[in-house]
């Protein structure tokens, strides 16, 4: 009486290895799941939609963007790394992977995972107050540095986030002597900014460039190689002499045991999609840069900032 | 403010939104009319299907439904003599009875006309008040909203039916269950035992499924209302005439007004507000003795406050992100849902979406008033569905709804263990509300607490020195132990 549907379950597994073992030659064949560990609507989806959109044509396959939020996205990254590696469950994420990778909450780390793309980055920006004396970056220096005169600057952060680590970076510069007040992500803690519970803040171009250009908060530099286009008056930090370049980037992961082939098949078509002018005015629309890296390039760049924000995370975030 | 409000009922008038409220509304009223299914299960297994709709669509139907349970519990109140919901609680008491002696339809008439009034007048509070009080919360930093959450969940421990120790014991649970995940001051795992799925907390909307719509569901499944003895819609009445309605508007207005401040206060809803006002409405009625024999006073006071207790609770809801009823909270975590903060901020950043509300709720009511005064009989025979079409695809739909969210199996099992948590809580007699309203509010505390103190650089002192802070830490304390005092003195 069992035995035919436990036949048939057979016969199905054997199918579903047969899939999984499939070659590069037909792939991709059938739609692929895309993970964004965060919550719908934020801008890590907004743009992971804006990309898959444009990724689905030159793919010539679904793709259907799956939102897995909660735990500092090490939720949604974990899922992904742990999913079959035939390409076709894919993670859209940014820096946030690696500071909770830093952290330890993500617990497989950036390793579980080899990068397919970097699709774009979100330059950041220091701001103030408007009316702040802090105008320069050696002002905001001088007011965050050991032994400052009156009370501690409040910096907006989102605890063990990106902005919390772009801030880390920032005051990496100096003997600093600040109070972090956990105001949220971006746009949480621009309010915060505006209604004068923090003094300062690090912020992506895109989210705080309404604010910037109603007066009600104010830039003060750029870590960014060059300036950026909406803010042509705003000076980098190595203008000002300090060498300081971070940015959130968009990339594009699979599972670590994904084959090369299907990898570059999927780094390939990502170029593609790119370089085609209509999607990158998109971009620039939405104050986002484009910043396409694929390959052996990218995962040079990727072990390096995984190296900065472990050393910050260790100094002072875990370290406290 | 006008041009904006004119403005959003031009675009939920629309043809879309206008269906969507339309469904929202008449399936409320279905769900309200049904006993054992009630709002709060209807507006969570509806949220999830919202997930990728325009937020205003979300807030149509929802709202919709909101309006419309409240008014169909009514329907059973007074055919069946068993509350549809819990908030037409008080209404059997003189409905029923009204409908024995031959009159079902006046009673039913009195109920919806009482329901609109009692809407429409919380609707003007809801418009005027809104606005002010969004600007003194917008001047609220962390201390305040500390107090301010404090003192929200005091007041609904001890509003609450039953005892203030049950309700509290309530809260207490719903806030333990608020505490895993990450840590919101050092982004560390806390109280996950390990699992890593524990890292993002339990999902609202799962544990919303699981107390309210998994647990009615389990414990309706061995039940059989149709025993129950129904009395028929076949007599010939005429419609209320118009004079009886008007000698009914003192009783009216002060129902509404009782009604829209109890759902102000937070988290306490339709059944404190039925409550309140029908006792007071015999208390100041001349004719005290008719009251629970059938007398329209205490239709009409029940009614128009259950539903005027919808406006008040979206009062503190859109200014200050504060559920004022448990159905307030499942429409918190619809905005969420959208990447919609409530709050004060809400009339800058969201201002279409406030006037969203204020609208839907208006055109809700006036559909609840047409559909149910001529929709009655129609109506009266939906209420005698047996439960055994109805739980196993509602139960189908709180699976679907759980996973919808994060596309997790976890919160499926959550949900699950909830609705079980849920059905000790009723063996218990442990009120529901506060386990949900600590839930949801706890996280709020914290934060502001923790951020309330890096900001005044640990100094306990400053809660003290902010007026704001101490007249709300002032008024939990005296909440708080106001039942010790009460029972010296004899009832």
């Amino acid at each position: 009486m069992f035995r035919k549907p436990l036949m048939a379950a057979l016969t199905a597994s054997l199918m579903l290895f047969n899939a999984s073992a499939v070659s590069a030659a037909d792939y991709p064949s059938k739609p692929i799941k895309v993970i964004v560990p965060n919550g719908a609507g934020g801008s890590t989806d907004i743009v992971s939609r804006l990309v898959a959109q444009a990724y689905t044509s030159e793919l010539g396959t679904e793709l259907a963007i799956v939102n897995m939020g909660g735990g500092g996205t090490s939720i949604g990254a974990m899922e992904a790394a742990g999913s079959n590696a035939d390409g076709y469950t894919l993670l859209s994420t940014h820096e946030a992977f690696l500071t909770s990778s830093a952290l330890g909450v993500n617990t497989m780390g950036p390793s579980s995972v080899r990068p397919i793309a970097q699709v774009a980055k979100e330059v950041i920006v220091l701001a103030v107050q408007k009316g702040s004396d802090m105008t320069s970056l050696d002002d905001f220096y001088a007011a965050a540095k050991k032994g400052h005169t009156g009370d501690s600057l409040n910096i907006g952060i989102s605890p063990g986030a990106a902005n919390h680590f772009f801030s880390l970076s920032v005051l990496s510069a100096i003997d600093h002597d600040v109070t972090f007040v956990p105001t949220g992500g971006g746009a949480s803690t621009l309010k915060a900014l505006m209604g004068g519970t923090i003094n300062a803040g690090t912020f992506a171009v895109s989210e705080s460039i309404e604010a910037i250009r109603s007066g009600d908060v104010v830039p003060v530099a750029l870590f960014n190689d060059e300036r950026h286009p909406d803010l042509p008056d705003t000076p980098t930090a190595s203008e000002s002499g300090y060498d300081i370049n971070v940015g959130l980037h968009y990339v594009w992961y699979a599972p670590v045991e994904t084959p090369d082939d299907v990898v570059s098949i999927l780094a390939e078509a990502m170029t593609r999609t790119v370089s085609d002018d209509a999607f990158e005015k998109s971009l620039v629309e939405r104050s986002i840069t484009p910043a396409m890296m694929t390959g052996s390039e990218l995962e040079e760049a990727l072990g390096s900032r995984y190296a900065q924000v472990e050393e910050l995370a260790i100094k002072y975030v875990v370290g406290q | 403010m006008i041009s904006e409000l004119s403005a959003s009922f031009g675009l939920m008038l629309g043809l879309e939104p206008f269906l969507y409220i339309l469904i929202g509304t008449v399936s409320g009223i279905v769900i309200g009319a049904i006993p054992g299914l009630n709002g709060a299960m209807l507006v969570a297994l509806t949220l999830p299907l919202t997930y990728g709709w325009d937020p205003l669509h979300a807030i149509a139907i929802l709202v919709g439904q909101y309006v419309g349970s409240i008014s169909g519990g009514l329907v059973s109140a007074t055919l069946l003599n068993i509350p549809g919901s819990p908030s037409s609680m008080m209404t059997t008491l003189d409905a029923a009875p009204m409908a024995r002696k031959g009159r079902p339809l006046r009673a039913l008439q009195l109920g919806i006309i009482a329901s609109f009034v009692g809407g429409v007048v919380s609707w003007v509070a809801l418009v005027f008040l809104s606005p002010p009080l969004a600007k003194i919360a917008l001047k609220f930093g962390p201390h305040e909203y500390f107090a301010l959450v404090l003192a929200a969940l005091m007041l609904i421990s001890s509003l609450s039916e039953g005892s203030m120790l049950k309700a509290l014991i309530s809260a207490c649970i719903g806030m333990i269950v608020a505490l895993p995940g990450l840590d919101t001051i050092t982004a560390q795992p806390r109280m996950t035992f390990g699992f890593s799925q524990m890292m993002a907390g339990f999902n609202l909307l799962a544990v919303l499924l699981g107390i309210f719509a998994v647990t009615q569901l389990l414990s309706d499944a061995g039940r059989d209302l149709r025993k129950a003895e129904r009395v028929r819609l076949d007599v010939k009445e005429s419609f209320i005439s118009l004079a009886d309605v008007a000698r009914q508007g003192v009783n009216l207005l002060r129902s509404s007004l009782i009604g829209t401040w109890i759902g102000i206060l937070p988290g306490v809803g339709g059944s404190v507000g039925s409550i309140v006002s029908y006792v007071t409405a015999k208390n100041m009625s001349r004719k005290p003795e008719e009251f629970g024999q059938g007398c329209d006073e205490g239709v009409v006071a029940s009614e128009a406050a259950n539903n005027a207790t919808v406006g008040g609770a979206l009062i503190p809801m859109i200014t200050m992100g504060i559920p004022g009823s448990i159905i307030d909270v499942i429409l918190i975590a619809a905005l969420t849902l959208h990447n919609i903060r409530p709050g004060p901020l809400l009339f800058q950043n969201n201002a279409e979406i406030v006037y969203g509300f204020m609208s839907t709720m208006m055109i809700a009511n006036i559909l609840m008033l047409v559909v149910m005064l001529f929709g009655i009989r129609l109506l009266a025979k939906l209420i005698d569905v047996p439960s055994k079409y109805l739980v196993p695809v509602l139960l189908v739909l709180c699976v679907v709804g759980a996973f919808a969210v994060n596309n997790r199996v976890f919160d499926v099992w959550v949900m699950f263990a909830f609705g079980v948590l849920g059905l000790f809580f009723r063996w218990l007699k442990l009120p529901v509300a506060p386990f949900v309203i600590g839930f949801i509010l706890t996280p709020i505390a914290e934060t502001n607490f923790r951020t309330a103190l890096i900001l005044s650089r640990n100094d306990l002192l400053d809660f003290l020195t902010r007026p704001v802070t101490a007249v709300l830490l002032a008024v939990s304390v005296v909440v708080l132990f106001l039942p010790l005092f009460r029972k010296r003195r004899p009832a």
